[in-house]
Order: C-alpha cells, then sequence, then structure tokens
C-alpha cells in the first residue's frame, strides 16, 4: 500500500452517529424536520472474494473491507431553493481507506421546469446507473459492468466539483426528456486507485531508470471536465432510453513535472432499458476516444469499445434474478494487441450470475458471481506479479437505507 | 379516462386552487417530480399517500409502475443529490390535512373521504 492512513477521530465520530442512527426505531431513521428538512442515510457491509487473480485489493483469501456509510441532509429553503449534501465513508481494500468524503454538495436553484441550476460537487450523468453508483440499494448488481462503469474510475466519474443545468422537456405522445449539462472539475484523492495507479507507473519508472523520482509528492489534477445527457421517458411502459456524453483531462504532477496525461476527448454512452411483466431488458454500449501518455512518450491512442446486456426476471417485486454479459476492448480496431501497456490481455468479457432480494424497504442483499475472460482495467496494479487471463470473482452485500 | 367520485382514489387540492383537471401525463410528472410549478406559478407542494386501499391502484394508473418502484424512483432522486422526495402519509385524513393547510397542496385519497376543506381536480386523458 503506498498510502495508508490510521482510521481518524471524524472517521469514529461518523461511524458512531450512524451506529445510533441504527438503534433508533425504525419510525424515526427517516427524519423529517418540518416540511422543509429531511436527513437519510446508509449502510452497506459487502464480502469479495476472487480466485486466479486479485481485483481492488488482497481479494484472494477474501475481502471484508467493502463498506460504505452515507449520510445526507437537505433543506428547501425556498420554493425554488434547495441545499443538500451527502457524507460518504468509503472502505474499499487499498483506495478510500478510512475517509470521509463528501459524495455530494448542491445548491439548486428551479427556475422553471424547464431549466434549474445546481452548483456545487454534483454526480456526474453517464449512462443508466453513474449516479446512483454510490448507493448499492439503488442499482440491480453489486459491481455495476465494468466495461463502462469500471469501479478503478470510480472517483474520475463520480462526481465533479462545478456547475450543472437541468431540466424536462414534455413531448406530449410521446413521452418527456430530462437533460442535463455539466462542466467542472473533478477534485482526486491521494488515495483514490486513479492515483494510486500513477504511483505505481512513477514506482515503475524510477526502478529501471534510476530517476529518484520523490512519489510522496505526486499528485493528479483535472484540468477540465465537461458534458451532457438525455434521458428519454417514453410514453410506452416501462421503455427508458438515454445518451450521454462527456470529456475530461487528467495530468499527474511530481511537483512541477507532468509524469503522465489521460485526456478522455469523448466518452459516449447509449443506453436502453424496457421492462415487460417480470422481465427487464437492459443494454447500454460506450466508445471512449482518449489519449494517454507517459514519461512524454504516447502509450495509448485511439478508442475504445464497450457493451453489456443485462436480463433481469423479478418472479415477485422483492426477488430479481439477473444474468449478464459485459465486454470490453481497449481499442475497437485492435482487439488483442497490448498496444503501449503490458497488459497481454486488453479486454475484459464478464458472464455473471447475479441476485437481489430487497428484504424490506430498507434492507438489501445481493450476491453474484463473475467469469472473466482478459485483464483490463488496472489488472497489473493489483497482480504486479502479472495478471491471469481467466479468472472469477464473487460477492455478497448487504444494505440498509433509511 | 377521468379520475373522480367513484373511481378507487380522486386527486385533491385546496379549496382555493382555481385548477380544475390535469392531464394524466401531467400528474405523472407532477409526482414524479419533473413539474414543479402550478399554472401560476406556484410550487406545487405534492404529498404522497400510502393508504394501501388506494396506493397501489394510483401507482399504477397514474405513474405507470408499482408502488416499490415509485419508492426506488424517490430514493434515486434523494441519494443522487437531486432532490427533496414529497412526504409520505399512511391515511386520507393526513392527506386532507395536509392539502387543506398548503395553498399549493396537491395529494390523492379514496372518493368518500373528500371534504369541504379540498377540492377534486379530474384528471384527464
Amino acid at each position: 500500500m503506498l498510502f495508508s492512513h490510521p482510521l481518524p477521530v471524524k472517521t469514529k465520530v461518523f461511524h458512531l452517529a450512524v451506529l445510533l442512527f441504527l438503534l433508533l426505531p425504525a419510525s424515526t431513521w427517516a427524519i423529517d424536520l418540518g416540511d422543509r428538512v429531511q436527513v437519510h442515510g446508509f449502510f452497506t457491509q459487502g464480502y469479495l472474494n476472487t480466485n486466479n487473480n486479485k481485483f481492488l485489493g488482497d481479494t484472494e483469501k477474501g475481502l471484508f473491507e467493502f463498506r460504505e456509510i452515507g449520510l445526507n441532509i437537505n433543506a428547501q429553503l425556498t420554493d425554488k431553493f434547495r441545499i443538500g449534501g451527502q457524507a460518504l465513508y468509503c472502505h474499499f481494500s487499498e483506495s478510500n481507506n478510512g475517509k470521509i468524503s463528501s459524495d455530494w454538495l448542491v445548491a439548486e436553484y428551479h427556475f422553471a421546469d424547464p431549466l434549474g441550476m445546481r452548483l456545487g460537487k454534483i454526480k456526474m450523468a453517464m449512462g443508466l446507473y453513474n449516479m446512483e453508483r454510490d448507493s448499492d440499494f439503488l442499482r440491480p448488481l453489486i459491481f455495476l459492468p465494468q466495461s463502462i462503469y469500471d469501479e478503478t474510475r470510480r472517483d474520475s466519474w463520480q462526481a465533479h466539483w462545478g456547475g450543472e443545468m437541468y431540466g424536462n422537456l414534455p413531448l406530449g405522445k410521446w413521452g418527456d426528456v430530462d437533460y442535463q449539462l455539466f462542466g467542472g472539475r473533478i477534485d482526486y484523492d491521494d488515495d483514490s486507485l486513479a492515483t494510486l495507479a500513477v504511483a505505481e507507473i512513477a514506482l515503475r519508472y524510477d526502478a529501471e531508470e534510476g530517476e529518484n523520482l520523490n512519489v510522496d509528492a505526486l499528485t493528479r489534477d483535472n484540468d477540465y471536465l465537461y458534458g451532457g445527457a438525455l434521458f428519454y421517458n417514453s410514453s410506452l411502459e416501462g421503455l427508458r432510453a438515454a445518451l450521454t456524453f462527456l470529456g475530461l483531462d487528467d495530468e499527474a504532477r511530481i511537483h512541477n513535472t507532468v509524469i503522465t496525461t489521460d485526456k478522455t476527448r469523448s466518452k459516449i454512452v447509449a443506453s436502453l432499458e424496457y421492462s415487460w411483466r417480470k422481465w427487464s431488458l437492459t443494454a447500454e454500449y460506450a466508445e471512449t476516444d482518449r489519449r494517454q501518455t507517459q514519461f512524454g512518450l504516447t502509450t495509448l491512442d485511439g478508442t475504445s469499445r464497450a457493451f453489456y446486456f443485462l436480463l433481469s426476471y423479478s418472479p415477485m417485486e422483492e426477488l430479481t434474478f439477473s444474468v449478464l454479459y459485459d465486454e470490453y476492448y481497449r481499442l475497437k480496431n485492435n482487439r488483442h494487441d497490448p498496444v503501449g501497456s503490458r497488459n497481454l490481455y486488453p479486454w475484459r468479457k464478464d458472464l455473471a450470475g447475479a441476485l437481489r432480494y430487497d428484504i424490506t424497504d430498507s434492507w438489501t442483499f445481493k450476491a453474484e458471481w463473475h467469469i472473466i475472460d482478459g485483464t483490463a482495467f488496472y489488472m497489473s496494479y493489483f497482480n504486479p506479479e502479472g495478471a491471469n487471463r481467466y479468472w472469477q470473482y464473487g460477492a455478497l452485500k448487504l444494505t440498509f437505507n433509511f | 379516462m377521468e379520475c373522480r367520485a367513484g373511481a378507487d382514489f380522486v386527486l385533491v387540492a385546496h379549496a382555493d386552487n382555481a385548477v380544475t383537471t390535469i392531464s394524466r401525463q401531467d400528474a405523472e410528472l407532477i409526482f414524479l417530480n419533473r413539474k414543479r410549478r402550478w399554472p401560476d406559478g406556484g410550487n406545487i407542494a405534492v404529498v404522497i399517500n400510502e393508504n394501501p386501499k388506494i396506493y397501489d391502484s394510483f401507482s399504477y394508473t397514474v405513474l405507470k409502475r408499482s408502488p416499490r418502484q415509485y419508492l426506488i424512483f424517490r430514493k434515486k432522486m434523494l441519494f443522487r443529490g437531486q432532490g427533496m422526495p414529497p412526504p409520505t402519509v399512511k391515511t386520507d385524513r393526513e392527506v386532507v390535512d395536509f392539502v387543506s393547510a398548503h395553498i399549493n397542496g396537491l395529494g390523492y385519497i379514496s372518493p368518500e373521504a373528500v371534504t369541504p376543506a379540498v377540492k377534486v381536480v379530474q384528471v384527464s386523458q
């Protein structure tokens, strides 16, 4: 572990506050302080186990360091003006270890139904599920399809500091459209996986070239981020579609020296979801056009391709079985060559089965098993001795929300 | 379709509200927080009635989704930081109290629970 932290006092206080909430009678868990102020939150505890590779940490013997706690407060100060924020404690193996961060922090002004504005730290619209990636009970799987919702990029895609315009546009008999246009910057933590992975690259370069780099001084910064989203709510019952777009530019530096650059010229995600009786089918397709450099050398310049199908069946509303096929290629036109990379298998194909059981409105249990071919998404970071092409992982998760 | 006395539920607004009819699509948008203004610009104050006698009927008829799907929808809005879900009550009586106390209030109750303190709003297709 490159950066480690003892559990800070404020984290212990945060844990204690959430535990106190859990001990309160159920009727008081969600707090309405009059019509205009509400407090809500959640707690998750998971278990992750892998074989033949490590994934997101030291997982081959099973990992319980897989938990999140969130606590939010909203205040509707006037009919048009709202402020709110959510604190998030996320302990996921080596990353985000024992720290509390702001998940979102918003001041919102709603001018009219077609136009509102949010300022602050805003959840980023990307695909159907990115905005709820920190709230396990809102999504169908423990791990969203990694081809689009890559867990190692969670800090990149989670939220941004900046502004957003949003609104709803009725389309008469065709339904309606929600839109969002946003811009700002991403604030990377020193122990985000995105930063740790760059630090690992710097350490390896240092060992090979003897540059004597001060890796402890490494920072990862985002110069800009912008994007937009359209969510189409069809008048045809059960049909939803979305188109989202974003671009961003990152650099990692040691003092004033640029170590790596990572520019996403465009990430486009097209999404379709259709529910019919007890069945639901979700499909998303994405292409990401980006250029990456390491110590002045271009290591990647091209477009990746990602898509998945998720078929779900709910024999009863509380219980859902899902099957996922998820596929990613680092370069869509050169699928099998490790261009500019140490990774010999720069793709990821995932066949998974999953179960979700909503025990009550507040408690959710999930289980899933994934069979993987490929080692895309920083697997060489988690497996420095060499990642295996074929591997598997399973996860369990229990969530309480109020 | 019209939702009025005799159906499973009726929409009710404050007795002084000038609106007499809203479309089914507008009702859906209002309860999904996508339409927040009355025609006069006032902010619509929605209340959700979980009275089991009418909640399923309202949810499937107006929102085209189950009560559980509607609950998850409200939680998504909340935990994404996109808005505050409306207050939730368990009885028609509480809806009448809420709507009569809020000039911009809107809720739904059993037809037999309508009192002079609230006004029935017709829902047109």
